[in-house]
């Protein structure tokens, strides 16, 4: 590098004449380059020189050698008998190896480099793996997982092979297992295949819902849809079986996913595939389920032709016997000395109670203390039974004797309370006359009174009188004195009242020391 | 290796697929190893190596195992799916006496409130 002399402008040349010639002036670039082309590069150029000449030689005694050898090859009356390879010098042997342990080298890092991204990657699809075959191998405790032949998917089945052979298979029974955004398992429904639901559908996951969470929503999804299977099942066989001759059931209209039904006594029923948010009555639904299920699953096999008749036969005694229950109640809390038990018939088509009075113990013994009225209802007939009351027919024909038989009799639900105020009336009466007698005195004994004779041929009478709507009790008191000659002309009547078993037991006591 | 007993099936597998990832891991380290410049380490070419060969005899065996219990597996033997509604009905009825034992209940509170 050469050191700038005084930027002063130098003459170039002096004319004869006298004229200076300057040099022409220099640019920035110009004077760069300059200044550049100063720098002895030689011996860089010098030894790239080296390697590009001999580059060029060895390319050039190539080409001698490959022309020598087409030429050869052209005429055919010469042939190659060999080539030997020149011993290499010990440097060249030395650069090829440097050369091919450098490639070696080389590999190996690219290799080494491939191994762990490959380890990298596939660790990465192992967990997204991991999250799917977990989720999928809980819902496999549960449900029939299958797997795809060919693109390597799963279903789940929700057909039942056990099912009974009328019932056919559902659309719905084979569900696709799909995998989310994430790599989660997914199960898609496509939109309004279960007519049954409410909820919508499954989308994309969300992030913040664990895989537990997951877990339950997709049992929870299977649980529905497998429900749903079935309702539509139960709907199917009862379109059937309402258009056969079924016993107590008869068609009184229909609609897509809707039938229903006369029942009898004035009362209709529907059966919806589309539920409503109130399911009402729930027992009712909750029966026709568990009923053909027995149906579906092949253990009701001879019960199937009628079983909708049953079902519905068993629909209509439940609603008239909630009737009766609400009689036999209002009797039961008219009269404060009356029990009412229902009893568990483990029958859907009959219900039973019975109506118990509970008289106060006798002082002198206590052979009974209680009365029983049964009450048994098959369907929709009502039958009575009460207990320790007189035999009616023994009464008409003037039989005197006690006979404590039960009195049977079929009723009405109109004519329920009154029967049975009257049976528990007519009780009341055959305690009191026990206990008369007990004391030693004589009284006659009709279904609803008890008389005394006195003295002078008078007869005095505790007379019971029911009355279902009373509202301050149901069974009241008179007392009705006769005179023995006259009967109609003197009849005096007093009212005594809803009286208590106590107050009655010494109203009687008090008529005992009149007539002794 | 992790006993049959603690673990199941399916996390036995993952181990397996654990254990591959490891072997794949080895195998880049064996290789980065023999492209040092310096030339390969012999102790850590070693351990590498054994530490591979112990993983593969681990994965054979647990394979093995779990190929032969998979086959003993018949699948649907028991298809619950007829007892599974009876449940749901079941499982209705409960939710029904529930809610009227609730309803009785809190007649009886309200009753003895006002009481």
């Amino acid at each position: 590098i050469s050191v700038d002399k005084l930027p002063v402008k130098r003459l170039d040349a002096i004319e004869e004449t006298g004229a200076e010639r300057f040099p022409p002036d220099v640019g920035y670039d110009e004077k760069r380059e300059s200044l550049i082309r100063r720098i002895d590069f030689a011996w860089a150029v010098w030894q790239w020189q080296n390697m590009v000449e001999n580059l060029q030689f060895a390319h050039q005694e190539l080409s001698v050698i490959i022309d020598l050898i087409n030429t050869v090859e052209a005429n055919d009356a010469v042939t190659v008998a060999g080539m030997t390879r020149p011993k290499a010098l010990p440097n060249e042997v030395l650069s090829d190896l440097s050369v091919s342990a450098a490639t070696k080298l080389q590999c190996y890092r690219h290799l080494g480099i491939y191994f762990k991204q490959s380890a990298k990657s596939l660790e990465q699809q192992i967990a997204k793996e991991a999250r799917f075959y977990g989720a999928l191998i809980r819902l496999q405790q549960n449900w029939k997982v299958k797997r795809q032949r060919g693109n390597e998917g799963f279903t789940i089945d929700l057909f039942d092979n056990s099912l009974y052979d009328s019932a056919r298979p559902s659309s719905l029974s084979t569900i696709r297992i799909d995998h989310d955004s994430a790599g989660m398992l997914a199960i898609n429904l496509p939109p309004n295949s279960c007519r049954s639901f409410r909820f919508g559908f499954l989308g994309e996951a969300k992030e913040s819902v664990n895989d537990d969470e997951c877990v339950r929503e997709k049992h929870s999804l299977l649980r529905e849809v497998h429900q749903a299977i079935f309702y539509e099942q139960v709907f199917d066989i009862v379109n059937r079986e309402a258009f056969k001759q079924s016993l107590g059931v008869n068609v009184t209209g229909i609609r897509e996913n809707y039938l229903q039904l006369g029942i009898g006594l004035g009362i209709s029923i529907f059966l919806s595939l589309i539920p409503s948010n109130q399911p009402n009555p729930l027992t009712y639904e909750i029966y026709l389920q568990q009923v053909f299920h027995e149906y579906l699953y092949g253990r009701a096999k001879n019960k199937g032709s009628g079983l909708l008749g049953h079902f519905c036969l068993s629909l209509a005694h439940r609603i008239f016997s909630n009737k009766v229950r609400v009689e036999l109640e209002n009797a039961v809390c008219g009269v404060p000395y009356l029990h009412l038990v229902s009893h568990p018939t483990w029958h859907s088509r009959t219900s039973s109670w019975t109506v118990f009075l509970k008289v106060p113990q006798s002082i002198l013994h206590a052979e009974k203390s209680h009365f029983r009225t049964n009450v048994v209802v098959n369907d929709d007939c009502i039958h009575v039974e009460g207990e320790g009351t007189p035999n009616v027919v023994g009464l008409f024909e003037g039989r005197s004797e006690d006979m404590s038989s039960m009195n049977k009799y079929d009723c009405d639900l109109a004519d329920l309370p009154v029967i049975i105020l009257q049976q528990v009336a007519s009780q009341v009466i055959r305690w009191l006359h026990e206990e008369a007698l007990m004391v030693g005195i004589k009284a006659n004994r009709d279904f609803l009174s008890l008389s005394f004779e006195l003295d002078q041929g008078e007869t005095v009478s505790l007379v019971a009188h029911v009355d279902p709507e009373d509202m301050r009790g149901c069974i009241s008191w008179w007392l009705v004195m006769e005179d023995g000659a006259e009967r109609k002309l003197s009849i005096d009547k007093k009212f005594l009242g809803h009286l208590s078993l106590d107050v009655l037991y010494s109203t009687l006591m008090d008529l005992v020391s009149l007539c002794g | 290796m992790d006993s049959q007993s603690q673990t199941t099936s399916l996390q036995r597998l993952q181990n397996v697929e654990k254990r591959v990832v490891r072997v794949l891991e080895l195998a880049g380290g064996v290789m980065d190893e023999l492209a040092n410049p310096m030339g390969p380490r012999k102790e850590i070419i070693n351990n590498h190596c054994r530490e591979f060969m112990q993983l593969i005899k681990d994965i054979q065996v647990t394979l093995r195992d779990e190929i032969k219990s998979a086959c003993e597996y018949r699948p649907f033997e028991k298809c619950d799916y007829s007892t599974r509604i009876l449940n749901e009905i079941c499982c209705k009825k409960l939710e029904y006496v529930l809610s009227q034992l609730d309803a009785m209940k809190q007649t009886i509170d309200e009753c003895n409130d006002t009481c």
